[in-house]
């Protein structure tokens, strides 16, 4: 008997250190991106974040780029969440069940539709479409940007709020439809306001995929460097954000880190999309519980 | 009837009829014409275009765009447009119905469209025949609705047009998503399939001066080939995987069965949900410095270090999912098996992991279709190599991978051998056309998992 005890207990710290794996994952993430941009960071720190990037001559001033990663963010969120979200409740509450059935796992597949497939098609389709439209040299930029992010959001915000829709307790639903509400009285007076935190955290969610993503903005921000959006509609400008930015400075050559400047600015850059990802991860569990609670 | 009794008349109308707002709506109305036909012009534009590979109705002339773009991009870009158009139109088409119908809602959506569309039109977002003639039509609509409301009072809105304008709302935002991803697929097939063969995705033969040749039609040595990339994709996602479902398994057993409710699992659940949001951009970098760089465990490029890699993307996504599917396990499964003095572990091993396998099985599977069409993750730490390194070896040698491929076939590879940027984006589209088409195989073979296992284990 004792010595099955004693499995029992060792399986289970087994599976702690499992759990607790992911913790020293982020350490280690955490450890190698301020050690390997320990020089930038510091200078950051001591001399002030810097208002102009360029690699050539040695200056690698974050803020615009931060500014225009944000914006670009919140434009992409925003157009995921006016098609998104009426797609959910669609779904959720109008839409009959044979379409949904269909609809539902299409729209969980294209949660992960390879980004690299989403920046190629965005470039020809969406970059063409507003060189033709506007007659602009190129259309790259954060108007493209915009859309193909925007896009490629959409699945996620629609299926995770769908989900917290029909998560609401049918009691609920009933009572409403029983006192003479209509479909769309109960949809907006009752579901909506318990479906909230959910549907928030679908867009925070999305919030962070949009910053966070690569290789679909590579294609379509135009790579030139990032300034900060003075003027807010000049978006079919070449602009670029933290993402591609890094990405068009890869940390190696011949295998081996180089361990210059820029290899330094490239890990200091992504400490702060790490800390950027993080605060927005604390904010949606904020939200979540403090909605909650109410 | 004379002409001038005309107006009495119709003030007559206005004031007997339910409908006192006919001229407001209609005012609206037009003006939403005035857009949508706009949209509509641009979408027969593009059929005909289609049809007749004739000229386009706007833009440059097609002989300069058909160096960059095939008339099918063409088509696409032109209905991208459309859509864009029509759905503006459809919103004023909407109020429109609201003002006819003396809804609230109408007066404020359409003092904030004329308002919208007169400052787009300042602004030079938009043509000006398009948004001053139809803003003004909007700004009167919204003036003669206050007149009338000042003159018969207010009524309470109708719950009828309420719900009919949300149901419209909704449906046509379903249809919009489903068209996206309907336009997205039916794009990449059409445009991809022009080099696809069955030589193509079996050989194993590329390199860019025999892929600029077999664009140009040249003759070859040996057929152009990608099967090593999709055989890269496939190992680099397998050892992932390896690694990462055991180990996202245990962590998800510990937080489904054994975590008390404390500040330890809370931590751990914070440090999962962190992981799970941090870009895939900054995975690359640090896997580059953990793996790949003498600052780290120095492998080089290499299998192992971009499955490692690979394996931090996709662990927190494996937790989630099998903590999910362990938690909807019903509690009276668990309790049969320890009334009939089953170990915890037992219960575990035999009850819940076998019930919660159609959700486990499903998300991994699920994961292993995101992971396979990665690239910033593994570009640098897998490399970008043409051909299966010999014999396999897990460190020191670079792995190719099918979404790198599709990324650097894009960027110049071809450089200045007479191929056009129109072929290059075809021979990539074929790239990403075989990897759509694994994508869906592993999605549907998901589905079809779900379907049997939960038929098997759990009676659903």
């Amino acid at each position: 008997m004792v010595s099955k005890n004693l499995k029992e207990k060792l399986i289970k710290q087994i599976f702690f250190l499992c759990a607790v794996s992911s913790i020293g994952i982020v350490f280690l993430i955490v450890f190698y991106v301020t050690y390997l941009g320990y020089p930038i960071i510091a200078d950051w720190f001591l001399h002030g974040f810097g208002l102009r990037w360029s690699p050539t001559g040695d200056e690698f001033g974050i803020i615009p780029a931060i500014f225009s990663t944000i914006y670009v963010g919140i434009g992409a969120t925003a157009i995921a969440a006016i098609i998104g979200i009426p797609c959910a409740i669609y779904l959720a509450e109008f839409a009959d069940a044979k379409l949904r059935n269909v609809i539902k796992p299409s729209l969980e597949m294209l949660t992960g539709l390879p980004s690299v497939i989403m920046g190629l098609i965005g470039l020809i389709i969406v970059v063409g479409m507003i060189e033709r439209a506007t007659g602009a040299s190129t259309g790259t930029g954060v108007l493209a940007a915009w859309i193909v992010l925007g896009i490629m959001c959409i699945p996620h915000v629609a299926s995770i709020s769908e989900d917290s829709i029909r998560a609401v307790p049918n009691d609920l639903k009933e009572a409403s439809l029983a006192l003479g509400a209509t479909r769309w009285q109960t949809t907006q007076k009752v579901l909506l306001p318990v479906a909230e935190p959910g549907m928030l955290a679908s867009l925070v969610l999305a919030m962070g995929n949009a910053i966070g993503e690569t290789m679909a903005v590579i294609f379509v921000i135009g790579g030139a460097y990032p300034f900060i959006p003075m003027d807010p509609l000049a978006i079919i400008v070449p602009s670029n954000v933290m993402t591609a930015m890094i990405a068009l400075n890869p940390p190696i050559s011949h295998d081996v880190a180089t361990g210059t400047l820029t290899t330094s600015a490239g890990y200091a850059v992504a400490f702060i999309l790490f800390l950027i990802t993080a605060i927005l991860n604390v904010a949606i569990t904020r939200a979540i519980k403090g909605r909650r609670k109410e | 009837m004379t002409t001038a009794r005309l107006p009495i008349q119709l003030y007559n109308y206005l004031r007997r009829h339910e409908k006192k707002n006919l001229f407001a709506g209609s005012l609206v109305f037009i003006s939403g014409a005035i857009i949508a036909s706009f949209g509509f012009v641009k979408l027969c534009s593009a059929i005909g275009k289609w049809l007749s590979h004739g000229a386009p109705f706007w833009g440059p002339p097609f002989s300069d765009i058909t160096m960059q773009y095939s008339l099918f991009d063409v088509m696409m870009q032109d209905s991208l447009i459309a859509l864009i158009l029509i759905l503006p139109s459809l919103l004023v088409f909407l109020v429109g119905y609201l003002l006819m119908e003396s809804h609230s809602l109408g007066i404020k959506l359409s003092f904030a469209l004329a308002l919208g569309l007169i400052s787009l039109t300042i602004l030079r977002v938009i043509d000006f025949e398009l948004g001053f003639v139809a803003g003004l039509l909007c700004a009167l609509a919204t003036a003669m609705e206050l007149i009338i409301r000042r003159r018969t009072g207010h009524k309470k809105d109708s719950p009828v047009v309420t719900e009919n304008i949300a149901k419209f709302g909704l449906r046509l935002s379903g249809m919009v998503t489903v068209i996206i991803l309907v336009g997205l697929v039916v794009y990449i097939t059409v445009r991809g399939l022009k080099y696809v063969s069955w030589d193509f995705v079996t050989g194993s033969n590329w390199s860019a001066l025999d892929a600029a040749k077999f664009i140009l039609g040249r003759p070859l040595n040996q057929p152009l080939g990608i099967s090593q990339f999709i055989i890269g994709s496939l190992l680099l996602v397998a050892l992932c995987e390896a690694i990462a479902i055991p180990l996202g398994l245990g962590a998800a057993v510990f937080l489904a069965e054994y975590a008390p409710k404390n500040v330890v699992t809370n931590t751990i659940r914070f440090f999962i949900e962190t992981l799970a949001g941090v870009p895939s951009i900054v995975i690359a970098f640090v896997g580059v410095g953990i793996f790949v760089s003498q600052y780290g465990l120095y492998m080089k490029a290499s299998w192992l270090a971009g499955s490692l890699s690979l394996a931090f993307m996709i662990l927190p996504w494996n937790i989630r999912v099998a903590e999910e599917a362990m938690k909807a396990v019903p509690n009276a499964f668990r309790e049969a098996s320890y009334a009939l003095g089953a170990t915890k572990w037992q219960t575990i091993r035999r009850i819940v992991l076998l019930a919660a396998s159609p959700g486990i099985i499903t998300g991994i599977i699920l994961g292993v279709g995101a992971a396979i069409g990665e690239t910033a993750v593994v570009m640098w730490t897998a490399g970008d190599v043409n051909s299966l390194p010999a014999g396999l070896p897990l460190t020191g040698a670079g792995m190719p991978s099918l979404a790198v491929w599709i990324y650097y076939s894009w960027r110049n590879i071809f450089g200045s051998s007479g191929v056009s940027q129109w072929d290059e984006s075809t021979m990539a589209l074929s790239g990403s056309f075989v990897l759509l088409v694994i994508f869906l195989a592993i999605s549907v073979a998901a589905l079809a998992a779900r379907n049997y296992l939960s038929k098997k284990y759990s009676g659903r």
